[in-house]
């Protein structure tokens, strides 16, 4: 398997293979290199001995320019998402400051740290629904026992300088962080937690009074809210909830207020939280529940669940970790590279607990509902605002059956992430583009490994034509006759591994004809090379769509016929060592160097 | 970088963890790596070793799976001599609802139930399938040599 890998890896990134291979690919790329006889002999100089040297200077400036092209084009890439992630963070510190949901947030809050890909505002939107538990803060310890005024230290610590409340107070609320809340004595409890309601809205009713005249305008538009304040009319609360009506979107409104029959919200929520079996932190009892196992789950963890990305199907082990090569499907032809493109799939994300597919989960929400809330769920939390105070143990009600996928209720991870069939396609087609590549690979691999110990020219069926065709001009190899190719005396004879081949006329006549059929061109022995080169480049055409394939192909090929000018080259040397150099080599040489340069005009011609 | 808080909580839960057989101590300063000691199963070759292994949790763990490798060098169709585990749940049957824990245990419970038809030490596997009795012998003679034993752990502690 190690092979397949290797030679996976190296067509798996396009842009590697042709920078990494510099010296040959950079060298080789002769359609940036200007046509004049001294310019290409200086080229072909750089092939033939510049092995492993730095490719002639043009090409390299050139190639170098490339390179910056794409550099430029990602490092203004990396600006416009280093801009959007800014403009991400922006709008999550003002969703925090502003919004709520049942004393959720709409944001994330930094259980995972990685990107974000799911959708922001189905999410939101999702949340606001109430059909997905908003992103309450998670607390990492929680004890039964906590009092209301503990609890909700234990939230404003783990919020620390994200506490809307304290931001709304600018800061004037220091004392609020010394709580601990495990060292509650009722003294303690009276002086470190200023948040219980009472002092604290006393204290600061004059510093919020903007923000609660604010809140009022909401509220006179909101019976909810009129009805909640009334209640409360004899404690006179700040609704901390500030959100400027106007920047609510169509459909939604806000009732203001952190408090529930009272009570502040957290102290509320909070007072029989639950662990989330995933990230271990604590939230209130009203988490999302997995559809297919009644499994608590928080959203924090909800979304970063989703489909895995595209790969070939139901694999056992993956290949990078086997060492096992029996295990690796079938030396990877030809074909079998071509079919993967449409083999790759994505499978719907399964359960983590139950390994159900098509992960999905249903939320019940509290009772009460606070901040943001769709228009037309806002008659109805009245009745609730006020509801018995044994409503927040209610919810664990254990569903006994379990929900299909597509039940209304039911969120899934597809849901959030609607763009993952567009994933799945662009992987295909970034598959298929490759396999194009890998096709020409192996092609020419297979051409050079057949021939290489009969044959001097690595010619790669692709472009084989075109390199008969222009030989008969190439004044190094002196052939003139189009049936007859390869009868030129100055194609090396003697380039192979091990052994002179006595006929290289023929085989070279051979390869050029199994590099077209490879291509499935049947082409008749009688058919004029100019036709052949047609039909060959009508083929090229209509494989390779578009020009950076064929650059790579191209940097490949040269590579490999690089590669061969080194074997000959070494075999040439053997041969003058043994005192048998003729003039014919030395022009053989030239010749073939020649031919791989304007092949490659050729091509890039085409493209 | 803060650390997730679920490695916090796994790590303490470990620390209590005391009579499975199952070990595993944060290594230096690195808070996501881990020094793993498994004890050799009763009843199969392993018994009476005890192996230590290699944990690491990558960044997106526990969406990813931690990366474990054997250290100590081991007889068995499903471990190769780099050490490296053939287990379904540290590759695509990864949950984010398993642990640490849960993960040393499934590694523990493959040294007792090896699985020649699924290998990644082919040698191993195909010994394994011709003669099993010699290939236990093999991995018992390998246990002997290259585990530490039962009770030198017991002195340790």
């Amino acid at each position: 398997m190690g092979n397949s890998v290797g030679r996976e890896r190296s067509y798996s990134n396009p842009g590697n293979g042709v920078g990494g291979s510099g010296g040959s690919a950079g060298a080789g790329r002769p359609f940036v290199v200007p046509a004049s006889g001294s310019s290409r002999h200086r080229h072909h100089h750089g092939i033939v001995i510049g092995d492993g040297e730095r490719p002639s200077g043009n090409a390299f400036t050139r190639h170098e320019q490339r390179y910056r092209d794409r550099e430029a084009r990602e490092a203004a890439k990396a600006e416009k998402e280093r801009l959007a992630a800014i403009e991400r963070e922006k709008e999550r510190e003002r969703s925090m400051r502003e919004e709520n949901v049942d004393g959720g947030f709409l944001v994330t809050q930094g259980v995972y740290t990685g990107a974000e890909d799911f959708k922001h505002k189905i999410v939101r939107q999702l949340m606001i629904e109430r059909r997905l538990a908003p992103f309450f803060k998670g607390l990492s310890d929680h004890e039964d026992d906590w009092t209301d005024e503990e609890l909700i230290a234990a939230v404003k610590a783990e919020l620390g300088e994200n506490d809307p409340e304290e931001n709304e107070k600018k800061g004037k609320g220091k004392e609020s962080t010394a709580t601990s809340p495990s060292s509650s004595t009722p003294n303690i409890d009276h002086l470190t937690v200023p948040i219980a309601s009472r002092s604290r809205s006393h204290s600061y009713t004059s510093d919020t009074s903007s923000t609660s005249a604010n809140s009022h305008r909401a509220s006179s538009n909101n019976p909810a809210a009129r009805l909640r304040s009334k209640t409360l009319s004899n404690s006179p609360k700040v609704s901390s909830i500030a959100i400027p009506t106007q920047q609510l979107a169509p459909g939604e409104a806000v009732i203001p207020g952190r408090q529930v029959d009272g009570r502040h919200v957290w102290a509320v929520l909070y007072k029989d939280a639950l662990e989330c079996p995933i990230c271990f932190l604590y939230y209130p009892p009203y988490l999302n529940k997995t559809r297919c196992c009644d499994q608590e789950i928080c959203s924090e963890c909800f979304v970063q669940i989703k489909r895995a990305d595209p790969h070939l199907p139901d694999h056992h082990q993956e290949p990078s970790t086997s060492s096992n090569p029996a295990s690796a499907p079938a030396a990877q032809s030809t074909t079998g590279t071509t079919g993967n493109a449409e083999l790759l799939t994505s499978e719907p994300a399964s359960c983590p607990f139950c390994k159900e597919t098509d992960f999905g989960v249903t939320y019940t929400p509290p009772p009460f509902r606070l901040g943001l809330v769709l228009q037309s769920q806002q008659n109805s939390p009245p009745a609730t605002t006020s509801s018995s105070p044994a409503s927040p143990s209610t919810p664990n009600v254990r569903r006994h059956h379990h929900l299909p996928h597509n039940a209304p209720q039911v969120v899934t991870t597809d849901q959030i992430r609607p763009d993952w069939s567009q994933k799945l396609a662009h992987a295909r087609a970034q598959a298929a583009r490759r396999a194009a590549a890998a096709t020409a690979l192996h092609t020419a691999a297979f051409l050079m490994n057949s021939t290489a110990s009969s044959s001097s020219n690595p010619l790669t069926g692709l472009t084989s034509s075109s390199r008969r065709m222009l030989r008969r001009v190439d004044p190094a190899t002196g052939a003139s006759s189009p049936s007859a190719p390869n009868s030129g005396s100055g194609t090396p004879q003697n380039g192979g591994r091990s052994s002179p081949n006595p006929r290289p006329g023929q085989s070279q006549e051979l390869l050029s004809t199994a590099g077209l059929q490879l291509l499935g061109i049947n082409q008749p022995r009688s058919s004029s090379a100019g036709s052949g080169s047609n039909q060959a480049q009508q083929v090229v055409r209509a494989r390779m769509e578009d020009l950076e394939e064929m650059m790579i192909m191209e940097a490949i090929r040269l590579s490999l016929a690089e590669e061969e000018e080194r074997k000959k080259r070494e075999a040439k040397e053997q041969q003058k060592k043994d005192g048998s150099g003729s003039s014919g080599d030395g022009a053989g040489g030239e010749g073939s160097a020649a031919n791989a340069t304007s092949s490659g005009e050729t091509v890039g011609s085409s493209g | 970088m803060s650390l997730p808080k679920r490695i916090l909580k796994e790590t303490e839960r470990l620390r209590n963890e005391k009579d499975t057989g199952i070990k595993a101590t944060i290594h230096g300063d690195n808070l996501r790596y881990f020094d793993v000691e498994i004890n050799g199963p009763e009843g199969s070759p392993y018994e009476g070793g005890v192996f230590e292994l290699e944990l690491f949790l990558p960044e997106d763990y526990p969406m990813s799976p931690p990366k474990v490798r054997f250290l100590t060098k081991i007889y068995h169709p499903n471990i190769d001599r780099l050490g490296r585990i053939c287990l379904d749940i540290l590759k695509n049957n990864w949950s984010p609802a398993l642990q640490i824990r849960t993960v040393l245990l499934s590694i523990q419970a493959l040294l007792g139930a090896p699985n020649p038809d699924d290998p990644l030490a082919n040698d191993v596997a195909q010994k394994w399938k011709e003669d099993e009795n010699a290939a236990k012998a093999t991995a018992r003679q390998w246990t002997k040599e290259y585990a530490k034993k039962v009770s030198d752990q017991k002195e340790e502690a």
